[in-house]
């Protein structure tokens, strides 16, 4: 990261010494930017000065890439010239996104940007009472189609200059013209607070520097916290089960990911807390029976609908057999209704209470839960 | 043809079965020795292992070779029906049917997934496999040309599929992975509470193709040859089609779409008796299927013993199904069968 650096500072260097407003600009000044992340592993953000901020997405997909690198200018700067061909420039504030993700369009209408978006894809993720799907109805937003494949024609039309996106396997998108996409590969970093820290990144996109801040500032405060609070729990931690099995294959986090890091910060113990892969782990019913069949707790995650113990037994009966089952310890949380997928991503700490709540509701006595329900 | 041969081609599938069943109840991502098996199928052993051994290895396997047995029942049916020897259960478009009928529920209806559970799905795949069969039935009466009939059902299995990639284009992300993944194929679908349906099921659209044994030896020596002996040959074919549709929607709405083996089954049986006489065949085909099911099976979890996760049933069906496929092709004017 840090050779990556320094060739983007020399290049940054070089390019902002040719403009009139950064002329004085020194390759030392860029080595000494004000480093804006700390705790993200796959972002860096450095303000060079001079209205330019540098950031560089790491590639999670691959050891010591870099996915993509941005130069955000103010509107009122001058642009470096002769950057290389791969850094994309963005003028900030952008004022015309369209943003993939409804965890992304949350976090800019926290951050007061969301008159900025004016296109979504997969319009079925957003739920009716979102501001989003009513700012669609009104036809202030409009729907690209689906995020695969999204209308280019439409895209043009609405005069969308930057796009947000999830990249997948680090594959960088391109669309054609002047179109610039974010990779935005906050849902791959390891721990809640590296990814809650991206949101510095739609503050610098969005001109909201400082809200964003103190947002991030925030949660890393009610973080630490209630983490601290988990560990004095004086509960056993309990074995924890999460999610089902989808079309006979049942994925759960693997030990390295920030939601297995999020189950041992509320204190459970995650039977997959051995394995060191960031992502999800593919695993046949029987190895999820071997290993938690004799879990605590159960926490099931829906889409579109309400668990019962009779829609579990209707997909599976075999899950009758787990513990967690027979003693009516299955917590489940219909995701399309509550908003447990964009909180997750920039509020952990509103999860994280949640779990906390879950495993050792001694420690939050007067906690009311705000995403799971125990299964009946 | 040696008369002992069916019965000796007979034992040794049998024996393999019976080798393969332990080695089945063996293999799997969790290491069990064989005491701990025996324990768990006696009702002893640990909660986890009577799980891992009662409830998901001895329904996969026992699934298997019902599955097995079903496609191949439904591939020798097709093959001498439209006296093609590429036929198979999805050439005539039902187990399509049954895809979209699945991707229907998938895509546009996740909600009742998760409301119905796994019912829903086999619904979706039975809904849609009957309806192309009732198609299919309806062109029979009309359509004399067992050929014609043949290139209706590929012309509908092209149109369900059509339909299918629209579905997938808009669908989201999470349905089609899911979609995906039921197109794979997989034996561990059906639980013991299933399992009596699932086996009733099989065994019995099995049983109805027996009665039709006379009428298919017939049909192996031309359409005008059955007529001239009285078969009244539409209506053996609607039955042959009935029974084969049958057996493909059953397994495709628990097991997905598996490929291959009602297509290479009977072709093993008949070169492996030398004969196409289904008084024989039909017999071979049922026990070869169950076999070629459970190997299957075995393989798709073998790999987990290594690695997490099974491998899924179509990714292993092509490897045995295209060496067979491929020397059929090279070698038919010197294959006794289809003289």
């Amino acid at each position: 990261m840090r050779k990556t650096l320094t060739i983007w500072a020399m290049l940054c260097g070089v390019a902002l010494c040719s403009c009139n407003k950064a002329a004085d600009f020194s390759y030392e000044d860029i080595e000494n930017a004000d480093t804006l992340t700390h705790h993200a592993k796959y972002l860096t953000i450095a303000d060079c000065g001079a209205g330019v901020v540098r950031v560089d997405i790491a590639n999670p997909w691959r050891e010591n890439h870099i996915l993509a690198s941005y130069a955000l200018v103010d509107r009122d700067s001058l642009v470096p010239e002769h950057l290389a061909p791969d850094i994309r420039v963005i003028r900030t504030p952008v004022d015309r996104a369209a943003v993939f993700s409804s965890v992304h369009t949350h976090a800019l209408q926290e951050l007061g940007a969301l008159p900025s978006v004016v296109a979504i894809a997969d319009r079925e993720f957003f739920t009716p009472s979102d501001t989003v799907s009513k700012l669609i109805a009104q036809g202030q937003i409009i729907d690209l189609g689906p995020i695969s494949s999204p209308s280019v024609e439409l895209m043009a039309a609405s005069g969308v200059t930057t796009v947000l996106r999830s990249p997948q396997g680090g594959v960088v998108a391109t669309y054609p013209g002047n179109v610039v996409a974010v990779e935005c590969a906050d849902y791959m970093e390891p721990t809640p607070i590296g990814r809650a820290e991206w949101i510095l990144l739609l503050g610098e996109l969005s001109g909201q520097r400082d809200e964003a801040r103190k947002i991030f500032e925030e949660v890393i405060d009610n973080y630490s916290a209630l983490a601290f609070k988990a560990r004095s729990a004086e509960s056993p931690k309990p074995k924890l089960l999460a999610e089902t099995e989808y079309s006979g294959v049942w994925y759960v986090p693997q030990g390295g990911s920030y939601m297995a890091r999020m189950y041992a910060d509320a204190g459970a113990e995650w039977p997959w807390a051995d394995t060191t892969g960031t992502g999800s782990l593919s695993l046949s019913l029987e190895e999820v029976a071997a290993k938690a069949i004799d879990a605590d707790l159960w926490l099931v995650r829906s889409y579109g609908y309400d668990t019962t113990t009779a829609t579990l037994k209707a997909l599976n009966p075999r899950y009758t057999a787990f513990k967690a089952w027979k003693n009516g310890n299955i917590y489940s949380c219909n995701s399309k209704e509550k908003n447990i997928f964009n909180d997750v991503a920039f509020h952990p700490d509103r999860v994280l209470a949640e779990y906390i709540a879950i495993f050792h509701p001694e420690v939050m006595p007067d906690y009311k839960l705000r995403y799971f329900t125990l299964t009946r | 043809m040696n008369s002992r041969r069916p019965t000796i081609v007979s034992l040794i599938i049998l024996s393999l079965i019976v080798v393969c069943l332990p080695a089945g109840l063996l293999f799997g991502s969790v290491d069990l020795s064989a005491s701990e098996i025996i324990d768990a199928l006696c009702g002893n052993g640990s909660d986890m292992t009577r799980f891992v051994v009662v409830e998901t290895r001895l329904p996969a396997l026992i699934t298997s070779l019902l599955a097995g047995a079903a496609l191949a029942v439904a591939g020798l049916l097709m093959q001498t029906c439209f006296d093609n020897p590429l036929a198979g259960p999805s050439i005539m478009g039902i187990s399509s049917g049954a895809s979209l009928g699945v991707a229907v529920v998938m895509m546009l209806g996740a909600s009742y997934v998760g409301i119905w559970g796994n019912f829903a799905i086999v619904a979706g795949a039975f809904a849609g496999a009957l309806a192309v069969l009732l198609i299919l039935m309806l062109f029979s009466a009309v359509v004399r040309s067992a050929e014609m009939l043949l290139i209706i059902g590929i012309l509908v299995g092209y149109l369900t599929s059509s339909v299918i990639s629209l579905l997938n284009y808009f669908a989201p992300e999470r349905a089609v992975h899911s979609f995906v993944l039921w197109g794979m194929g997989n034996f561990n679908s059906v639980d013991l509470s299933v399992l009596p349906y699932f086996a009733m099921l099989c065994m019995l659209f099995i049983a109805m193709s027996f009665p039709y044994i006379r009428s298919l030896n017939a049909l192996l020596f031309g359409v005008e040859y059955a007529r001239s002996t009285g078969i009244n040959v539409s209506v053996i074919r609607t039955g042959l089609i009935l029974i084969s549709g049958a057996l493909t929607a059953t397994v495709t709405a628990w097991c997905g779409p598996i490929g291959f083996i009602g297509l290479v089954i009977p072709h093993i049986a008949r070169m492996a008796l030398v004969s196409s006489n289904h008084r024989t065949v039909l017999p071979v085909t049922v026990l070869a299927g169950a076999l070629v099911g459970l190997l299957c099976q075995i393989l798709s979890v073998a790999p987990s013993m290594f690695m997490s996760g099974s491998i899924p049933v179509n990714a292993i069906t092509p490897i045995i199904g295209v060496p067979v496929i491929v020397y059929v092709l090279l070698n038919r004017r010197k294959l006794l069968y289809f003289n």
